[in-house]
């Protein structure tokens, strides 16, 4: 993140980090204390809570006026940042890695085998970012054996690595 | 004294089978291997070798983590040196004079000396973790509830100022949210369940590995991937056995770095990527080539991986004596030995001092290996970093994932962990520092419970958390601490100095 955005975020986090603070100062006096069972109040599950939420009230504090004073409050945000932002590489090189991992492991894991789910990923992360764009698929066939056998062989010697020698069940 | 050298003998000799020596070579080789790979780290390393040691005994497993632990911290100088990419955080300072270095046409060298500087570094962390662990863990029997919620407060307190020097404000609110994530889930006093919002998963609370997989392992994957590909020097590796002369002439420096190394790692959370750049900022100040520093200085190499090094040692005298990480991969070793039944802590060297010198020895034989290693097999590991990144990375989560279900087999923990990833990835970004808030997953227990009980004790006074003498140390050290970073603290203390200054020139 460029250093100029950085009051902007932090005037952000700041806010979010007060509405965090309070829902858990919320969250917790609504915990009991167990005064009916003839325990000391003190060992109430809600102090520890309490407290951290009063430090994150405290924080956000901290941090909100010192992002006011920096002019963090001017977010900036235009359809044009946000175009850009869109267009930009490294974006696209985050969101195909987030989005395969996040399909990977939180909707293919378990629903599929193992061996199918793993192979499909390692191969699809490896051709998308392999693959040029404009040539024709054929001219990348040397491309896409080398995601399959790597989809292939990776998938198939983790799987017999920790299935066999360190006794994981896999799901699926 | 003797009785500790004694110990350390006897165990060190026990590990002298063929068996627990070629697990000590494989083990550091893979860790050298972990560490030399951009995105796969010290923290990734030593959790992924917890689950592959899940099934066996005690001491091999723990032997093996440490291993992995002092490899991998190693292994990272390959990449910084050869790519200008730390492999590990830890090596983000050997980079800035090992990278200049081998565009020199000087990488063997290079390569050579940040082995040798590692080894010793290593080496004077072991003596003090043989050393202080006794000492520390005698000291700490007297803690009570009231030293142990002040030592956690501290411990949070440091790490934020350490691992954010330029604003110590994030590294303090990342701290202050691992004490709350430590707060989901069943609590240890009533079995009451906090902030699980009627889900039977989250009541089990979330569990440190997968937190640590996601925030050190998967973060790192995404920030990797982000950036434009790099490229490896295209040069000849000659003469990696360094001079004998090059070590005598440095040796200052490499003492210094050890012990600053030491020194840091034993402060909680704080690990050794900031050891590293508190030993190369040391040894550029005292150096007469100071200025120079940065354009491809041995000196500023070698401080910088003798103190990361050192760290690793450093950073298992709290884990040890208090049962408090001195570093993020120290806290997956704790977790790790939790698992495996032994209980770390004050109360260690009476139930089993023969532990602690175990673990000197294990260090021992690591450092030895990661020397050996190191000098030897230079040429056929740089083709491991050869390999594209596109094709490494999803090996890399494949493993992140593995690693987060196998302990326990819930599909949970692998969603735990894609969730810490995106939030280590975000703090990355808003630098905010992870290493904190991985320390306050395992102070926050140690917080909710003591704070309780103390108040149980002292029947809702306060007073005692001020009055007991190390209590009000450790309450002193804190609000210091805190003080240091507010600018009209510091302000105010120039004034005073500035006046006493004045008063003693006048009279």
């Amino acid at each position: 993140m460029k250093e100029s955005n950085m009051p902007k975020a932090d005037f952000l986090m700041s806010i979010v980090l007060m509405i965090f603070g309070i829902s858990v100062l919320i969250n917790a006096s609504g915990m009991p204390n167990f005064a009916d069972q003839n325990v000391s109040p003190y060992s109430a599950p809600g102090v520890v809570p309490t407290l951290l939420g009063a430090i994150f009230l405290l924080l956000g504090m901290i941090m909100l006026i010192r992002s006011i004073l920096r002019k963090g409050y001017r977010l900036g945000i235009t359809r044009n940042n946000i175009a850009a932002w869109f267009k930009d590489q490294t974006t696209h090189r985050f969101l195909i890695t987030l989005g395969l991992s996040v399909v990977y492991a939180l909707i293919l894991l378990g629903r599929m085998h193992f061996l199918l789910a793993t192979g499909l990923y390692m191969f699809s992360f490896v051709v998308l970012f392999e693959y040029k764009r404009g040539v024709g698929l054929f001219a990348q066939k040397k491309t896409l054996l080398m995601a399959l056998l790597l989809a292939v062989l990776t998938s198939g010697s983790i799987y017999w690595v920790f299935r066999y020698l360190f006794l994981v069940n896999f799901p699926g | 004294m003797f009785e500790g050298l004694r110990l350390f003998a006897q165990e060190f000799m026990g590990f002298m089978t063929f068996g627990t020596i070629f697990a000590v070579l494989w083990a550091t080789q893979l860790g050298i291997i972990v560490g030399m790979l951009p995105g796969l780290t010290a923290t990734m390393g030593v959790a992924l070798m917890t689950t592959l040691t899940f099934k066996m005994d005690a001491g091999n497993a723990v032997l093996i983590l440490v291993c992995m632990y002092v490899g991998a911290i190693y292994g990272g100088s390959r990449s910084a040196i050869l790519l200008n990419i730390p492999g590990t955080p830890a090596n983000a300072a050997t980079a800035v004079d090992g990278y200049p270095l081998s565009k020199q046409g000087r990488a063997g060298e290079a390569i050579g000396i940040a082995t040798v500087g590692s080894f010793i570094g290593s080496v004077i962390g072991m003596l003090f973790l043989a050393f202080f662990t006794p000492l520390i863990g005698n000291v700490a029997l007297k803690f009570l509830s009231f030293e142990f919620m002040w030592l956690a407060i501290f411990g949070i307190v440091i790490c934020g100022n350490l691992t954010a020097p330029k604003d110590p404000l994030k590294g303090w609110i990342a701290g202050f949210l691992g004490l709350f994530v430590a707060m989901i889930g069943m609590e240890g006093i009533h079995a009451y369940v906090r902030f699980s919002f009627g889900t039977v998963a989250l009541s089990g609370g979330i569990g440190l590995i997968p937190a640590m997989v996601g925030a050190f392992g998967f973060a790192e994957l995404m920030t990797v991937m982000k950036h434009p590909k790099y490229e490896v020097v295209k040069t000849k590796i000659n003469r990696v056995i360094p001079r004998f002369r090059d070590i005598k002439r440095y040796w200052k420096t490499i003492v210094r770095s050890g012990i600053v190394g030491t020194f840091i790692g034993a402060v909680p959370g704080v690990g050794e990527d900031i050891a590293a750049w508190v030993s190369y900022d040391m040894a550029k100040r005292s150096s007469p080539d100071g200025d120079k520093f940065g354009t491809g200085v041995v000196e500023g190499l070698i401080a910088a991986e003798a103190g990361n090094n050192a760290c690793v040692a450093g950073a298992m005298i709290p884990v040890l004596s208090l049962a408090i990480p001195g570093s993020a991969p120290a806290a997956v070793l704790l977790a790790a030995m939790f698992i495996h039944g032994i209980r770390p802590g004050p109360l260690i060297m009476i139930e089993s001092p023969s532990f602690v010198y175990s673990v000197v020895a294990m260090v021992m034989l690591a450092s030895t290996a990661m020397m050996v290693l190191g000098l030897s097999m230079v040429r056929p590991l740089v083709k491991v970093l050869m390999v594209p990144r596109q094709k490494l990375m999803p090996i890399v989560f494949v493993l992140c994932v593995v690693g987060a279900y196998a302990i326990t087999g819930r599909i949970f923990d692998v969603g735990v962990m894609v969730v810490f990833g995106v939030i280590g990835y975000y703090m990355r970004e808003m630098e905010y520092p992870v290493a904190p808030l991985v320390l306050g997953i395992i102070l926050g227990d140690i917080l909710d419970k003591n704070l309780r009980r103390a108040l149980i004790i002292s029947d809702g006074s306060i007073l005692p958390f001020f009055t007991r003498p190390i209590s009000l140390v450790l309450f002193i050290i804190t609000l210091l601490t805190i003080l240091s970073k507010v600018s009209w603290f510091k302000s105010w203390m120039g004034s005073m100095r500035n006046g006493v200054v004045s008063v003693f020139r006048k009279g």
